[in-house]
């Protein structure tokens, strides 16, 4: 296992929507990234703190840019660091192994939309 | 309204988070809100949207506020572990200074810590008497000198005091005594006390076991005993109640044992028997005790009973002391004075610190200037300088600390010596301990804050001019606080001669007896075994010449209460019965007693051998020469006649003998008198042995005389006379508190002497430039040498001025224990430590003004 220990899910969430949305990753367009995909309503202030503790780990950097193309003020843009690479593979390396042999049905009816 | 977000919601953000996670939050939000959710909700869910976004997204912003507190915090620790690093090589490079602080500090705080152990037990120990605060003794004294030391009350101004106080107080009397124990293993002497039958109830005490004394138990034989009692010589049997104990030849039945912790240390005891006071009784003295009744007050009472004592056939005046006053007595004076000792020094040693950190802290600008420089807070400075008299002060307040542990148990032995029990098991309690911490730290606190009010850290260029040097304004504070640290010197150390001169000349106060070489042993004689007064003069006489035969003929004499042991046992006495108006110490005697103790006989001759009523007709009296004085002026005593209250009837005065001292060698002589041992031959004697050889030696040979006469007897109380004056009332207290503030005076006195180098050296170096140019000038260094010598001794002349308005208020709180000294004593003392300070003065600033006189001046200003 990586230096940096199992991410919490929700910094999961967050390193993997900086990853979806490469080039484009600020902290609106990953807010979406994630509510689009979680399907709740996710908190603004909960992204910038998440955001700030993986940049601390050094799993992101970020950079404030005019990047070609976007429209208005610079944004701050985030980037996975090799590190969060490393460490998202750890957790899904984990999760996985603890799901093997496995079978669990939905428990509430109707929830397999 | 407006087209933007809700306007509340973002002064909510606004106001709750910090301006740099308000701004990226509000611009993202708004950014968001017209970008997406405004096309894709309307207004109103925008809005709504917007809200929501706020109120979750405060609470996790706060959180991360906090995370980014702690790491702050974390950083702060690292720091603090760089600087202690710092401050531990800096105390390495100069362990001198640093070391000479904390050990200072060690040993003030130390002795200040055992004092203040002490002062905690006696002042604020819970006292074992019920509500001892409505507790008062009362005395009379004569209307001539109300202030002096009160006396007991006789019995009827005793009883009239109870008839006219009833509504104020409840009154009792006690009557401390001596009584002997028989019939339960060997002869015991006992402390007791005849009390009113009311009394101990108004103490407060409640029987561990049995019943205290009811009001017609008066007069009847029975009695109270101690708890130490009952565990010695009853072995904490729980079957004594109704058992019978002879006491001085009555049989007494036992009613009840005391609990462990009742304690009047007015008249420590073993047993308490109930008195009667009898509406004949005249002239025997009782010492009274009252519990004032609530509403009532002590001025309401002693007003009363002031009334009453003047119109009384004797005509005196009630004096009512506080019992608790009474009890501490004084030893409150001697740990007021140890504490003023102890607060001095500590001071002084603080004072040190300052001192020291302000010179640090020069030694430091350079470096502190560079730094804010850079950028570091002003703040920065005065941290070090706090962490440093931190750290010092806490070194100092470990070792104090163990000194205090060390120190506690010896301090408080000697100061109150005679104050029972509640000098056992001293040890610094964690309240005391807490005590000082808090002292120290703040006092840490001032002295680390005191080199920064010294000098202005802010300007930065002249710091880094200056260099190491001081400023005016930093020398002037360190002249203060040597001349701070002279003036504490000299006031400990006057205080310390007067006290040691009055230690040697109290020394040298001749007993009136010769004590080197004297041992005394204690007898008692059991009623059963020697129930006439014929039968224990006999033992006596046996005794004495046995121990006689084996020692040497002149060494052994029998006394009922041996000098220096207190002033106990007296009678009044004059011409007739009528006019005794005249008090002396009783005591009988043996022939040879005089020629044992060396008390020289001045007229007349002492006892003869044979019993009164063979060949003479009134017993035999010797007196001492202040009785003669005072009764018979220059009139011839030798064959006159002498009324005894303690005989009721008259004795002849065969001769003169010279006084001694009864209590303690400061006291005033009290006049004596003898009567012969073979006509009341005491049940209890102290057989006094002079002998050059070995004490255990001397003690063996009279335990084995006494073996041969009565193997069921004890021989007990074995000391040596030198011993017993050694720690007499008033020399204990003297050599500790000449011991103590001789220790703190040394302290003062080589912290002073540092001082002053310091601070002359720093001058010098301050001045090297204008004293070189003047010597390059062709001043002469004479005149050099004498203006550094004069620069220096100012501070030491500020000191002794200030040290003199200090030590005449010390010398005015130490007069009671001040013995022979007169004012020209005093100040020639004063005067001659005044000498020693300008001579240590000199001798600390000398080296540095001889250098500066004696530089070369052109290697000086090549330097600059």
């Amino acid at each position: 296992m990586g230096k940096t220990g199992v991410l919490g899910s929700f910094e999961e969430m967050v390193l993997l929507s900086v990853l979806r949305r490469a080039s484009d990753a600020y902290a609106v367009s990953i807010r979406r990234e994630l509510e689009t995909h979680s399907r709740a309503d996710v908190a603004m202030g909960a992204v910038y703190a998440t955001l700030d503790r993986l940049e601390e780990k050094a799993l992101v950097e970020s950079a404030v840019e005019q990047r070609p193309g976007a429209v208005g003020r610079p944004r701050r843009y985030y980037t996975v660091l090799p590190d969060g690479l490393e460490a998202l593979a750890d957790t899904r390396a984990i999760r996985e192994g603890m799901w093997q042999g496995l079978q669990i049905a939905r428990a509430r009816p109707g929830g397999d939309r | 309204m407006t087209d933007g977000p809700p306007r509340l919601a973002v002064r909510l953000a606004e106001q709750t988070l910090a301006p740099g996670d308000a701004d990226r939050l509000l611009d993202a939000l708004e950014y968001e809100y017209a970008r997406f959710q405004m096309p894709a909700r309307g207004r109103l869910g925008a809005d709504l949207w917007f809200w929501r976004q706020v109120l979750l997204s405060v609470p996790a912003l706060r959180r991360g506020q906090s995370l980014r507190r702690t790491r702050n915090l974390r950083d702060q620790a690292a720091l603090l572990a760089r600087e202690l690093r710092q401050l531990g090589r800096a105390m390495r490079r100069a362990p001198i200074s640093a070391g000479s602080a904390i050990l200072t500090l060690s040993l003030t705080v130390g002795a200040g810590t055992a004092i203040l152990v002490i002062v905690d037990r006696v002042l604020l120990a819970p006292s074992p008497l019920a509500a001892p605060e409505a507790l008062v003794t009362i005395g009379t004294t004569t209307p001539d000198s109300p202030d002096a030391v009160p006396r007991a009350v006789d019995v009827s101004l005793f009883r009239s005091w109870r008839q006219g106080s009833g509504a104020l107080a409840q009154l009792e009397a006690f009557d401390p005594t001596n009584v002997t124990l028989t019939g339960s293993g060997d002869a015991e002497r006992l402390r007791g006390t005849d009390a009113t039958t009311g009394f101990l109830a108004l103490l407060g005490a409640t029987p561990a076991m049995g019943r205290l004394p009811a009001a017609d138990d008066a007069g009847r034989p029975v009695v109270v005993v101690s708890y130490a009692l009952w565990s010695r010589a009853f072995g904490a049997d729980s079957t004594v109640l109704g058992r019978d104990v002879i006491l001085s030849g009555q049989p007494h039945t036992i009613i009840g044992v005391l609990p462990e912790s009742f304690d009047f240390a007015l008249s420590r005891s073993d047993v308490w028997r109930p008195m009667a006071i009898a509406t004949g009784d005249r002239g025997s003295a009782l010492r009274v005790v009252a519990r004032i009744h609530e509403g009532s007050s002590l001025a309401a009472l002693t007003q009363t009973l002031d009334a009453l004592s003047l119109t009384s056939p004797e005509a005196g005046r009630a004096r009512v002391t506080p019992v608790v006053e009474e009890i501490a007595g004084d030893s409150v004076r001697t740990l007021g004075l140890l504490g003023a000792a102890a607060a001095g020094a500590l001071l002084l040693a603080f004072m040190n610190l300052a001192v020291l950190l302000t010179v640090r802290s020069m030694d430091r600008r350079e470096e502190f200037a560079v730094r804010t420089a850079l950028g570091a807070p002003a703040s920065e400075r005065t941290r070090q300088l706090l962490l440093e008299s931190g750290t010092i002060v806490l070194l100092g307040v470990g070792g104090g600390w163990l000194v205090a542990s060390l120190l506690t148990p010896t301090i408080g032995r000697l100061a109150l010596e005679g104050a029972g029990p509640v000098v056992q098991d001293l040890v610094v309690s964690g309240r005391v301990g807490l005590t000082m911490a808090v002292v120290a730290v703040s006092l840490a606190l001032v002295c680390g804050l005191v080199p920064t009010v010294g000098s202005r850290p802010g300007k930065i260029g002249a710091a880094l001019r200056r260099g190491r040097t001081a400023s005016g304004r930093e020398v002037r504070m360190r002249r203060i606080f040597v001349a701070g640290e002279v003036a504490l010197a000299y006031t400990l150390l006057v205080s310390m001669a007067v006290l040691g001169f009055s230690l040697q000349v109290l020394g040298g106060v001749d007993p009136g007896f010769e004590a080197n070489g004297l041992t005394k042993l204690q007898l008692s004689l059991p009623q059963g075994r020697y129930p006439t007064s014929e039968v224990s003069a006999a033992f006596y006489a046996a005794l004495q010449a046995e121990v006689e035969g084996r020692l040497g003929a002149g060494t052994a004499g029998l006394v009922d209460e041996e000098p220096m042991s207190g002033d106990a046992g007296r009678s009044r006495t004059g011409f007739v019965s009528d006019a005794a108006d005249h008090e002396a110490i009783l005591r009988t005697a043996s022939a040879g007693y005089f020629d044992v103790l060396e008390i020289p006989v001045v007229a007349g001759r002492t006892f003869t051998d044979g019993p009164v009523g063979q060949d003479r007709a009134l017993p035999e009296l010797v007196i001492s020469e202040s009785l003669v004085t005072e009764l018979f002026g220059s009139q011839e005593p030798v064959g006159r006649r002498l009324w005894l209250e303690a005989l009721d009837g008259h004795a002849e005065v065969v001769g003169i003998v010279g006084d001694v001292r009864h209590r303690s060698l400061d006291e005033a002589t009290l006049p004596t008198m003898y009567l012969s041992a073979v006509d009341f031959p005491s049940a209890s004697s102290i057989l006094l042995v002079r002998n050059d050889g070995p004490t255990a030696s001397v003690v063996e040979q009279v335990r084995d005389v006494v073996r041969r006469l009565d193997p069921d007897l004890p021989v007990y109380g074995v000391r040596a006379m030198d011993d017993v004056i050694a720690t007499s009332p008033g020399v204990p207290v003297r050599r500790v508190l000449t011991g103590t503030m001789g220790g703190f005076a040394l302290l003062a006195l080589l912290l002073s002497a540092t001082g002053l180098f310091g601070v002359a050296a720093h001058d010098a170096l301050l001045r090297r430039g204008e004293l070189s140019l003047r010597l390059a000038l062709g001043a002469a260094p004479s005149r050099i040498l004498w203006g550094s010598l004069g620069r220096g001794l100012l501070s030491v002349s500020v000191g002794l001025a200030a040290g003199g308005v200090l030590s005449f208020w010390a010398i005015s709180s130490l007069r009671h224990l001040l013995f022979e000294m007169d004012g020209v004593s005093v100040a020639v003392t004063g005067g001659a430590v005044a000498l020693l300070l300008v001579a240590v003065g000199c001798a600390a600033v000398f080296p540095v003004a001889w250098r500066s006189s004696r530089g070369d001046p052109s290697t000086v200003l090549r330097g600059d």
